[in-house]
């Protein structure tokens, strides 16, 4: 018997069609609450809606079971012979006029529900499967209630662990979950390979791209809400924008992803409300761009964090990270560098000998902190290497830059003291917005980082998982745009003596090329498919926390071709 | 996943259901005359629409999807507004 003390939940019968399924689905949603509805399931959803027996009476009873430790809702009951059966309805197909065995077990579930509610002997359930209209019987007996039990307890003691259960055996099983774009199973999978692979340390062929469950892009749509005085409200199911002095724009709020909002602008109450209920994310930033406060919408993951903060507490855990890290920052940097100074690329004016000589000698610094980084064994030394190699790089950027009104020495944080440093400054906020969401999203803790140390205020774990993307999402585009002299040296800056900054326009332009930038695709050089960057900073959020949960070694791989 | 253009219409009899259904398809279409609207939206987006229209209609009332291919999206005849319905639609709107 399963002792039960108040405090175990009792579990949902479709929880036990998921454990049943995978333990690791289970886990998913009923212990770290990660939920996320596929096609499949709002099918089934409907059909459970709809009449689907007609001219028959049914009724749905939502029953619960201290004693089996289970609740749930029972879709028919009907009289068979004299005596009760339990029905339950699937949209799919039968196993070859079987029933599948989770299906089995949630029926037997639902008998067993209904003998304690009724107080009848039951003796069977049936299954009827709509696509090929056939009716499995599934007998409720010894064997029957011996298989509930012991789901129920494995249940129970999964709830118990921080740790999440192993990938099913089966891997066909995972094309059809809807949690396969957070499980990642075909990348854990490619990681045991690899790691096969290399161990064998053979000629054996590189090992085959996963399949790729994890979606290309964020389908639904981003609104940056940059006008002063403008305001987001919500009219039932839409968002409405109100503007100062121009009519209002309504969006399908299902449409809506994320909204961000710049400065002096606002959101209802009402409209959060509809947010926080249909997963749209809301970020609050500065004028100028700074991070100020978020709703995130994500299972907040007790579990998630206890994995991350027991892993990031091992010192020798965390150099290696860092070190990874901070290579693959170091590197894309000297992959930029080396695409830009390509004597095809035509781009540099690299012309002077003594320019020329400039860039070979800058270069050849960050290789060497490249190579002493990978020997580091501390995490001054590892900062310090990198911080030469990032003084080398924007040195021999700021010779690439080819409009003179850009010109800049060198990096100038804070305050930015020229335009390029200003639309620098700009962006790497831009994308340190977006590694936090991502983070925060995943359901890890942002403040608790690796390369960065926790007295930093600017939550260090999006910090470190910014380095990876700053070439991507911000040099490029930045010296790119500058060079294709996209902007306006007037009426985009707001320059003073000190400090320089965009201006209303100039932050809009920076937006759309940040943000199309974030939609262009690219190839996972690792993983080997093609995604859009924005979905790269969420799967590389996903393989970071797969260092420490399940099959580790593959972030921080990405690089600049 | 892939979005495609669906053309929404529906019929609904009583003041009350009509006013929520009206309601939950402008959260995922855009109106193109009275009770038409036209929808860009995944497969499980349409699904968890068409599961949402269900609750809120009754047996009396009729609900119309139609699928709409690239092809035949591009060739919408449409009076009502500028634009066609081929644009790819704008991720970011930046206000
Ligand atoms: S993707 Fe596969 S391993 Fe992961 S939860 Fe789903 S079925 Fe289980």
């Amino acid at each position: 018997m399963t002792s039960l003390d108040a405090s175990t939940p009792l579990t949902r019968v479709m929880a036990l069609h998921a454990l049943n399924y995978c333990e690791r689905l289970f886990y998913l949603e009923e212990v770290e609450e990660i939920r996320l509805a596929d096609d499949r399931v709002y099918a089934g959803r409907r059909l459970h809606q709809q009449d689907i027996t007609e001219g028959i009476e049914t009724l749905t009873y939502e029953i619960e079971s201290e004693d089996w430790g289970i609740r749930g809702k029972v879709d028919a009951v009907r009289y068979r012979d004299g005596s009760l059966v339990a029905y339950e309805h699937k949209k799919g197909r039968s196993n070859r006029r079987q029933a599948w065995e989770s299906d089995q077990l949630q029926v037997i579930a639902y008998c067993a529900l209904l003998a304690e509610a009724t107080g009848k002997a039951i003796s069977e359930g049936r299954i009827h499967y709509h696509a090929d209209n056939v009716t499995v019987r599934v007998p409720f007996d010894e064997s029957a209630r011996m298989e509930l039990r012991a789901a129920v307890a494995r249940a129970n003691a999964l709830r118990q662990t921080t740790d999440r259960p192993p990938l099913t055996e089966d891997s066909r099983r995972c094309k059809r979950c809807s949690l396969a774009p957070v499980c990642l199973p075909e990348e854990e999978r490619f990681a045991s390979t690899e790691q096969r692979e290399t161990q064998m340390d053979s000629a054996a062929s590189p090992s085959q791209a996963p399949p790729r469950l994890f979606p290309e892009r964020e389908e639904r749509r981003v609104l940056h809400i940059t006008e002063p005085g403008s305001q987001v409200e919500r009219a039932v199911e839409q968002l409405v924008v109100k503007f100062p002095d121009r009519p209002a724009i309504c969006f399908p709020g299902r449409d809506i992803a994320t909204i961000v909002l710049h400065g002096p602008t606002q959101i209802t109450t009402q409209a959060l409300h509809y947010c926080a209920a249909n997963g749209i994310a809301v970020q609050w930033l500065t004028g100028g761009g700074n991070f100020v406060a978020a709703l995130s919408v994500g299972a907040p993951g007790v579990q998630r964090r206890h994995r991350q903060y027991a892993a990031l507490s091992d010192p020798d855990f965390r150099l290696n990270l860092a070190r990874r890290l901070a290579l693959a920052k170091v590197e894309n940097q000297l992959r930029y560098l080396l695409r830009l100074t390509r004597p095809s690329s035509g781009s540099a004016d690299l012309s002077g000998e003594a320019r020329a000589e400039l860039v070979a000698s800058n270069l050849a610094r960050m290789r060497q902190a490249l190579a002493q980084l990978s020997k580091a064994e501390t995490f001054d030394a590892i900062r310090g290497y990198e911080g030469q190699a990032g003084q080398a790089y924007f040195e021999v950027l700021a010779r690439l830059v080819q409009v003179d009104e850009f010109r800049f020495s060198g990096r100038s944080r804070r305050p930015p003291r020229d335009r390029f440093n200003a639309l620098l400054s700009f962006f790497y906020a831009l994308a340190h917005k977006d590694c936090l969401a991502a983070l925060l999203s995943v359901g890890l803790e942002p403040a608790f980082g690796f390369l960065h140390t926790p007295r930093s205020p600017a939550h260090p774990l999006a910090l470190d998982l910014l380095e990876l993307f700053r070439v991507l999402l911000a040099d490029m585009p930045v010296l790119g745009s500058v060079n294709r002299r996209q902007w306006d040296t007037q009426a985009d800056f707001i320059v003073t003596p000190h400090k320089v900054w965009l201006s209303l326009e100039g932050k809009r332009k920076a937006l759309s090329i940040y943000e199309e930038r974030k939609q262009e695709t690219w190839k996972h050089p690792v993983l080997r498919y093609s995604l859009s960057y924005q979905r790269t900073i969420e799967l590389e959020a996903r393989l970071l926390e797969k260092e420490w949960t399940g099959k580790p070694g593959l972030f921080a791989r990405m690089r600049l071709r | 996943m892939e979005k495609h253009w669906y053309l929404v219409s529906y019929d609904v009899r009583n003041p009350k259901r009509w006013r929520r259904v009206y309601e939950r398809v402008r959260g995922s279409a855009e109106r193109v005359q009275y009770s038409v609207f036209r929808m860009y939206a995944t497969r499980t987006e349409l699904e968890a629409f068409r599961c949402d229209l269900v609750r809120l209609m009754d047996d009396e009332d009729d609900l119309l999807i139609v699928h709409l291919c690239t092809g035949c999206a591009r060739r919408v005849v449409d009076t009502s507004r500028q634009q066609n319905w081929n644009e790819e639609r704008r991720q970011v709107e930046i206000l």
